[in-house]
């Protein structure tokens, strides 16, 4: 049983669980009250009932429901997520449009959380009861406690408004000649804020589950056998204490990468960030069921192949997990 | 008299404040020569782990940490060594070994590379090839293909060889080896404890070798030290220890080992059969998948074995061999896939559910470990009292008799409003005893009773059960992994391996003439078979 038989395996697991997300999704939004051609009539000011069910015989709505999902999923198989009505566009378009937006702020938050959040843990951890410690447990509390939005909204009134260090909002200054270079730094310097704002939260969890699984492990059989062989202390804590303590918190990233992906909505919207996160929530305001099941599904996709990824990463940094097996 | 190695002079550990005594280890002396095997035994909380811990500077510190004494070790007092030349003795001149080879290696980390470290810290050359060589010293097969294997890949005794080849890279003088072989099944014991002493002697060693087992003693020592509270009560040459001893704790520890001379019994042939299992098969299986192979393993084949009435059958084997799926399939914990289990004549198998409750009551389990089976939360009355009101005695004669039970098993009948952790291990395990019998039994599955407590409490407990069940007229089928407690204990014995019971007969046939080739081998395999029969039978 190969890696590659398991992934294969795994695929085809996600490809049975996004068509149940897919048919759930459909059957959950037209459960709410309002659909696009009442929201299309309304602001034509024409909301008579013979241009509405015009509207509806036009987007297909006047279909009995079973021939719509029938209609959605055979296009969802075929890569086609529909159109946008409303924006007059494809909502594949629209989407992918956004996509490279929302992996750049989602990965950058990841890599910052993780990387961030294991090395508060690992200083805490060896510095255990000293002021240190006490330090980043007491900030981990707070970040932990405090609202997403909230944060955005400190760190845009200190780090833009007061000190000017930062640009508030959007992902670049727009209307000027850049070189490719000059482009590169100004996203860079639009990412930091809602990318930190993101990962702050994930920093406080993983700051937490790392200080704790490096202590459970710190008194393990085999450091202490490390220690026996006269090993220095830098190569105890990276390749046993660390090496070991690190597996939960892998587990952990793995099922809040879908958490990042919902936290990124929020961040979108504070700092106006033109990702998918944001686009759902326009679409939602105008019931845009094509644009809004769209974004659903992509979100479905990213979470499930986080999931794999930290799977795949899991079996290589843990040898005692034997995929497939 | 050459030089010592290592010379232990009035060494005092201290425990933190608020332990039970303010001194782990207390003014003890010892020296230890090269090529000798010296081994410190005593019962759990002797100090003898702590001792050996000092020796490599890896005590719990600060909370438990040397107070006094000297420990000379090449002209040096170890007590006064910095952390940095600490760290040039371990593994260079000191080498150790633990009493888990599941979990003293690192799970995520090569075993090649975990050896290889070793020799990069002390910065040794040889790299993987040197790695080889040791790995074939320890006599592992296939090294070639250990390079690649994870821990989680080797077998207990193969996990025990790589401690020892980690341990002896860099040819230390000294080894201490902490329980090396505790873990381990006894055949697999007897192989680790063969490549130790063959070590030792090739490299004129040290070995400071700590252990609770007397025969094991008797198999490898030079010299012995006795601990008991932290004090060295009695040291001298094997023979003088094991064959003469002095002090009365030593005489003691030494009388509470079971020989492996079973007493003669009468035979209960005439006695009515209590239970009749026959063909009692159990298969696990993991489900297989898409792509996945589907997992089988036999954990009880064709399995036949009888208990009369007042007799005790003991069912020995190597870990993993079944002895304990067959003890549940019959106390039908998990139900079996073939075979007749005949309790009084009526098949068991055929019951489901609440139609087994009548005989619930008529067959009890006493389990191995008696810290883990008792619930921490549940005081000691009511957990010996719940299966009678669970069978409708009403509670306050239930708590009654859970008093009387109390006093059968020679504890305190006020205990009742106490909870499990304020008891040592054998008092548990007479709670557990206690709470089997509530029920009043006709039969008892003892799944391995003894084997977690000490030498001396172990005795004890084995007394307890041989009374009980003289004066209750009960049948026991008793499962063990220690041929001497099963040669004290049973009237007949069945031995189990790979599923299967390969022989059966009367103890004392079945320990003086084994026929089945494994048998002879788990007989051969006791550490210090030949001490304690001849001369003191």
């Amino acid at each position: 049983m190969g890696r590659f038989d398991y992934v294969a395996r795994r695929l085809l697991k996600s490809v049975a669980i996004l068509l149940a997300i897919v048919v759930m999704n459909f059957l959950l939004i037209r459960m709410a009250p309002g659909d696009p051609a009442s929201v299309i009539a309304g602001e034509a000011g024409a909301a008579d009932a013979k241009y509405i069910a015009q509207l509806r015989e036009q987007f297909g709505l006047d279909q009995p429901l079973t021939t719509q999902l029938a209609l959605y999923v055979g296009g969802v198989v075929q890569f086609d997520l529909g159109f946008s009505y409303r924006n007059q566009r494809t909502v594949a378009s629209m989407v992918g449009e956004r996509l490279p937006a929302t992996l750049l702020l989602t990965v950058t938050a990841f890599v910052l959380a993780i990387g961030i959040g294991v090395g508060l843990g690992v200083l805490a951890a060896t510095r255990v009861g000293t002021w240190a410690d006490s330090l980043v447990t007491v900030a981990a509390l707070g970040f932990y406690a405090t609202p997403l939005f909230w944060v955005g909204l400190m760190a845009i009134l200190l780090f833009s408004v007061n000190l000017g260090w930062l640009p508030a909002f959007g992902m670049q200054t727009l209307g000027s000649q850049m070189t490719a270079g000059e482009r590169a730094v100004d996203v860079a310097r639009h990412l930091v804020l809602p990318a930190t704002t993101l990962a702050v939260f994930f920093v406080a969890i993983y700051a937490r589950l790392t200080r704790a699984s490096m202590l459970e492990v710190q008194d393990m059989d085999f450091v202490r056998t490390a220690r026996a062989k006269g090993l220095a202390p830098a190569r105890i804590l990276r390749a046993h204490t660390l090496r070991n303590a690190i597996l939960p918190v892998i587990t952990f990233a793995g099922i809040q990468a879908g958490q990042l992906v919902g936290g990124s909505i929020v961040v979108e919207t504070v700092f106006a960030w033109p990702g998918i996160g944001r686009l759902a929530f326009e679409a939602l305001l105008q019931r845009d069921y094509n644009l809004l099941l769209g974004v659903f599904f992509l979100t479905s996709v990213m979470v499930i192949a986080f999931n794999l990824i930290t799977d795949l990463v899991y079996s290589m940094v843990d040898p005692r997990i034997e995929v497939g097996a | 008299m050459t030089e010592p190695l290592l010379s232990v002079r009035g060494l005092t550990i201290d425990l933190p404040p608020g332990s039970d005594r303010p001194h782990a280890v207390e003014n003890i002396d010892f020296d230890l020569h090269a090529n000798e095997i010296l081994c410190l035994v005593g019962e759990s909380g002797s100090g003898k782990s702590l001792t050996a811990a000092a020796v490599m500077g890896l005590l719990p510190q600060p909370s438990v940490k040397p107070s006094a004494g000297e420990l000379t070790f090449e002209g040096r007092n170890l007590l006064s060594l910095s952390e940095g030349e600490w760290r040039q003795l371990r593994g260079r001149r000191l080498g150790m070994i633990f009493q888990e080879p599941m979990t003293a290696l690192n799970p995520v980390m090569r075993v090649s590379d975990q050896i290889l470290e070793v020799l990069q810290a002390h910065g040794e050359a040889g790299g993987m090839g040197r790695v080889m060589e040791l790995l074939n010293a320890v006599n592992l097969p296939d090294p070639e293909r250990l390079r690649a294997a994870y821990p989680h890949h080797l077998s207990g005794g193969q996990r025990q060889r790589v401690m020892i080849a980690m341990a002896l890279a860099l040819r230390p003088t000294i080894l201490i080896a902490d329980e090396p072989t505790t873990a381990l099944d006894v055949t697999t014991q007897a192989q680790i404890l063969a490549l130790i002493r063959q070590l030792q002697s090739e490299r004129q060693m040290g070995v400071l070798f700590i252990t609770h087992d007397f025969g094991v003693v008797a198999e490898i020592a030079d010299k012995v030290a006795v601990m008991q509270h932290g004090r060295i009560v009695e040291l001298g040459s094997k023979h003088q220890v094991l064959e003469a001893p002095r002090h009365e704790y030593t005489k003691r520890l030494i009388a509470a080992v079971p020989t492996l001379d079973p007493p003669d019994r009468r035979p209960l042939d005439r006695a009515p059969t209590v239970l009749s299992v026959k063909g009692l098969g159990k298969t696990y299986k993991t489900a297989g998948g898409l792509f996945r192979p589907k997992r089988i393993v036999d954990a009880a084949k064709n399995v036949t074995l009888s208990i009369r009435k007042g007799e005790t059958l003991g069912l020995v084997g190597e870990s993993g061999s079944g002895k304990t799926t067959v003890g549940r399939c019959i106390i039908r914990l998990i139900d079996s896939d073939k075979g007749r289990i005949d309790f009084h004549g009526v098949d068991l198998n055929a019951f489901k559910g609440s139609a087994l409750k009548p005989y619930r009551k008529r067959v009890q389990m006493i389990f191995q470990d008696p810290f883990a089976s008792l619930n921490p939360r549940h005081k000691v009355g009511d957990i010996i009292a719940a299966g009678p009101i669970a069978f409708g005695t009403p509670p306050a004669d239930a708590m009654k008799r859970a008093q009387d039970l109390l006093q059968l098993v020679d504890l305190d009948p006020v205990v009742v409003d106490r909870y499990p952790h304020e008891f040592s291990g054998g008092q548990r395990q007479r709670i557990g005893i206690a709470r089997a019998l509530a029920l009043q039994p006709e039969l008892l599955i003892a799944d391995e009773p003894v084997s977690a407590l000490d030498v001396s409490v172990q005795a004890q407990v084995l007394d307890l059960l041989a009374d009980i069940k003289r004066r209750l007229n009960l049948s026991m089928l008793f499962i063990t992994h220690d041929l001497r407690v099963a040669a004290q204990v049973c009237d007949r014995v069945a031995v189990m391996y790979q599923g299967e019971i390969v022989e059966q007969g009367s103890t004392a046939e079945l320990f003086r003439h084994p026929t089945h080739p494994y048998t002879r081998k788990l007989l051969d395999a006791i550490p210090g078979k030949h001490w304690r029969t001849r001369a003191h039978a």
